[in-house]
């Protein structure tokens, strides 16, 4: 017999301590901390274990697969790219195969908890959703990876904000190239869209039956080519116009920092031969335009949807103190101030009141957009206390990003809603 | 259905190098080929090529008549069976099948109820179109995803790797599918995988690459009985075949254990006194107690000792060591570089009768069939006493045609 081969990044007691000698079909809950979590078919074993104080996924592969997989994992998370991340890999010879071992996303869930928690008809929620997807494959490619297999099954979906974050968790398909060619970001997006699809289907049909909503689900999912289109075409899109229209330059970098994306390097060529004509060309950095100014203004580390709604929030905060005090007040002073008198405060108060669901930031946002659809809806300002008691009570607007806190529960951060729910 | 041509095709990347070098093949309409060579030999990259993932640098591809060089890989017709088999546990077999072309919104339910019904059919899948996935067996939800692919009415089949992905038992389960899918439907369809056993045993013709260069286009009895040259007769077998040195003095061939007589059709292609590559399959040897009266006449006998044996029951093999000059070592040394594989090859592999009783460290007498041996050159590698076959694309079809029939 020979040992198994190890490659462990956090060569913790736990994991070291697992019976990697034996096939992974044959570990018990008996000796092996196993979870169990509903992932949905997939076509290799998969086992989720709990050790060390952390979730691992473990994938039962061939070793030439799991290898190409373990490296693309790498070199996805070089590019600081939203995907799971790689853990370990386990040889075992004498069964010729080999476990890949990856960490469970903290705070993230799947697809199905937001179609069994919410009503079935939730167009707005769902289009948070596909936004997230086509967002992430955007990312993915402006990158140079192609990731070959895009559905709901491979992605796991965490809150930021007003929005969700997608994140790759299925790489076997995955390859990486210096940048990717047209036939190839065509051929994800195509792949992408017919198997959202086939999810879409699937949820129906077990909410259902199927047929009424289906019509309804294939627009959907055939709107994700437009989310994609629409956004790659704004970060590589280069008009041309004439040098009295420089101004335009404006207004792109605004679209692009609004969206979240860092601009990095802004160039104007001459287009054609003539020279009164000029190229717009952005070099468009990553997408954390929010987020970088609030950590430099109120040191908080937040996701950039969480960064957007807070920085609206600030700005609310600096205009109250300036026309308190009677004179001007800096940002970086308004800052400091609006984190210890009403961040923090305030922050605590909204995670007690949502049962400290999620993350306390992301409690702080719902109260924030609680309040502002209330305050909308009521033609006056409804005031803190009353959005805190919609957030306690969960009677929060309809399609309101808040709505979704349903999918944080239960507390236990490890936990999914299995099928039987 | 269509035929595939590629015509001079090159794939460059940014550093120059040609990962796929003036490659031109035809694959006739309703064919089943197959692109093989071990990893870095260019066959995914020419699959990319075919289907629009890679951009082509230069050279013509060809779906029946069309170029399609600059097509978007959906608007080339093509399927990629196997790029997503996942199945949908609350969707029944019927919309697991029919999901793609309610996705397309260019079909009437009643043309997806036909389209699916004859999918289902030819994949005798029929009787489950109204069951849940979960109740399948594993072959038929296999035969599920490849009703999707079917459903689309492609103009050829497209396979990358598909069995890479699955153990062991599954993988000669759906290798049987697929064969017996492509009999039935007769659609065109290209093949890619490192494994030369996959590749003999699906394609009516095999193509071999090496290095983004094409080596070899033929049926698989053609590339195993004439191989061009050193690395298709390295890489087409298993187990593969002996490369020794052999002396031409006279009118004999030395090997190392026996020389065996020059025939005369070989004497223009040789130089006496020159030392070449003799390749020999391991059926070409046999225990000499076993060969019939009628056929020893043709070969030689030679006594050798053993040094291992391999019995496994339907099959024996024995290996015995040889010395080879310096040249002959480092020339062979280079193949099992290229051929991607590790093996010291200053040892023969000869195939015994299971019956035979030779065991480790017997000296033992053996049989050398001189009809079943070729001579390489040791400096390019070329086969200089292949016998070309008789057009092969015309034999490939007709085997085609016979089993669709």
């Amino acid at each position: 017999m020979a040992a198994p081969e190890l490659r462990l990044r956090t060569p913790s007691p736990g994991l070291l301590g697992l019976p990697w000698e034996r096939p992974l079909a044959e570990w018990s809950t008996l000796q092996v901390p196993l979870r169990d979590m509903a992932v949905g078919p997939s076509r290799h074993l998969v086992e989720f274990v709990e050790c060390d104080g952390a979730l691992w996924a473990l994938k039962e592969l061939p070793p030439r697969i799991a290898v190409r997989e373990y490296d693309a994992l790498g070199r996805i998370e070089e590019l600081h790219l939203n995907a799971v991340r790689r853990a370990g890999l386990v040889h075992q010879p004498d069964f010729d195969t080999a476990i890949l071992l990856t960490r469970y996303l903290q705070g993230s869930w799947q697809y199905r908890r937001l179609f069994l928690r919410l009503p079935p008809d939730a167009p707005k929620q769902r289009s948070r959703l596909l936004d997230g997807m086509a967002s992430l494959l955007v990312e993915l490619h402006r990158r140079g990876v192609f990731w070959g297999d895009c559905s709901l099954a491979n992605t796991l979906f965490s809150r930021d904000g007003q929005v969700l974050q997608a994140s790759l968790v299925d790489a076997e398909t995955s390859e990486v190239h210096p940048r990717l060619s047209d036939g190839q970001r065509e051929l994800d997006v195509d792949v992408m869209v017919e198997n959202v699809a086939a999810g879409l289907m699937d949820i129906a049909a077990r909410i259902d039956g199927g047929t009424a909503l289906r019509d309804q689900l294939v627009g959907e999912a055939l709107s994700l080519r437009t989310r994609y289109v629409g956004l790659w075409d704004l970060l590589h899109d280069e008009p041309v116009f004439g040098y009295a229209d420089r101004h335009r330059v404006q207004r792109r970098i605004r679209k692009l920092n609004e969206l979240g994306f860092a601009v990095d390097e802004v160039s104007l060529r001459h287009a054609g031969s003539s020279g009164d004509q000029l190229r717009l060309k952005v070099a468009v950095g990553d997408r954390n335009y929010h987020a970088t100014q609030l950590r430099e203004l109120a040191g908080i580390d937040v996701g950039e949807g969480q960064a957007t709604h807070l920085l609206g929030d600030l700005h609310a905060y600096q205009a109250q103190l300036c026309s308190e005090a009677g004179h001007d007040v800096d940002l970086p002073t308004a800052a400091q101030l609006w984190v210890m008198e009403l961040v923090r405060p305030t922050m605590t108060r909204a995670h007690a009141a949502v049962g400290r669901r999620g993350t306390a930031i992301q409690a702080y946002c719902d109260l924030l957009e609680v309040r502002w659809l209330l305050s909308e809806r009521a033609g006056r300002d409804v005031g803190t206390e009353r959005a805190l008691a919609a957030l306690a009570e969960a009677v929060v607007p309809s399609d309101s990003a808040a709505q979704l806190m349903v999918v944080e529960t239960p507390t236990e951060p490890f936990s999914v809603l299995d099928d039987t729910e | 259905m269509a035929s595939i041509t590629m015509r001079n095709i090159v794939k460059k990347y940014g550093d120059g190098f040609p990962a796929v070098n003036d490659v031109s093949i035809d694959v006739a309409d309703g064919e089943f080929m197959i692109l093989v060579g071990p990893s870095g030999c260019g066959k995914s990259t020419l699959l990319r090529m075919i289907v629009g993932l890679e951009d082509i640098t230069s050279g013509d591809m060809m779906i029946g008549d069309t170029r399609v060089n600059d097509k978007a890989p959906r608007e080339r017709n093509l399927a990629m069976v196997f790029q997503n088999y996942a199945l949908y546990p609350h969707l029944t077999v019927f919309e697991n099948i029919a999901f793609p072309l309610r996705l397309s919104g260019k079909h009437s339910e009643e043309e997806i109820r036909k389209l699916v019904s004859e999918a289902a059919a030819t994949l005798e899948l029929g009787e489950h179109l109204d069951r849940k996935p979960a109740n399948l067996s594993g072959g038929q939800r296999q035969r599920v995803a490849m009703g999707r692919a079917i459903v689309r009415q492609a103009d050829a089949f497209l396979f990358d790797e598909p069995l890479s992905n699955l153990d062991a038992k599954l993988r000669g389960q759906m290798r049987t599918e697929i064969l017996r899918l492509q009999r039935r439907l007769g659609v065109t369809t290209v093949y890619v995988t490192h494994d030369q056993t996959e590749a003999m045993t699906l394609g009516d013709r095999v193509a071999v690459l090496k290095k983004g260069v094409l080596q070899q286009i033929a049926s698989p009895r053609e590339l195993y009985d004439q191989p061009v040259n050193l690395f298709v007769a390295g890489f087409i077998g298993s187990p593969p075949m002996n490369f020794v040195p052999a002396r031409v003095t006279g009118d004999t061939i030395e090997l190392p254990f026996v020389s065996i007589p020059l025939r005369d059709e070989w004497r223009d292609k040789v130089q006496d006194g020159k030392i070449y590559i003799a390749g020999v399959r391991p059926g070409a040897f046999e225990d000499a107690e076993f060969v019939d009266a009628g056929k020893k006449s043709r070969g030689v006998t030679f006594g050798v000792t053993i040094d291992v044996t391999e019995w496994l029951g339907n099959e024996q093999y024995a290996f015995v060591p040889f010395e080879a000059p310096a040249e002959i070592v480092s020339q062979l040394a280079e193949l099992a570089a290229d051929l991607d594989s590790e093996q010291m090859r200053t040892q023969i592999c000869v195939e015994l009768d299971p019956l035979s009783r030779v065991r480790n460290g017997d000296e033992a007498t053996l049989w050398l069939d001189a009809e079943r041996i070729h001579l390489f050159d040791p400096a390019t590698g070329d086969n200089l006493t292949r016998v070309e076959a008789a057009d092969d694309a015309v034999d490939g079809a007709g085997r085609h045609a016979a089993a669709a029939g």
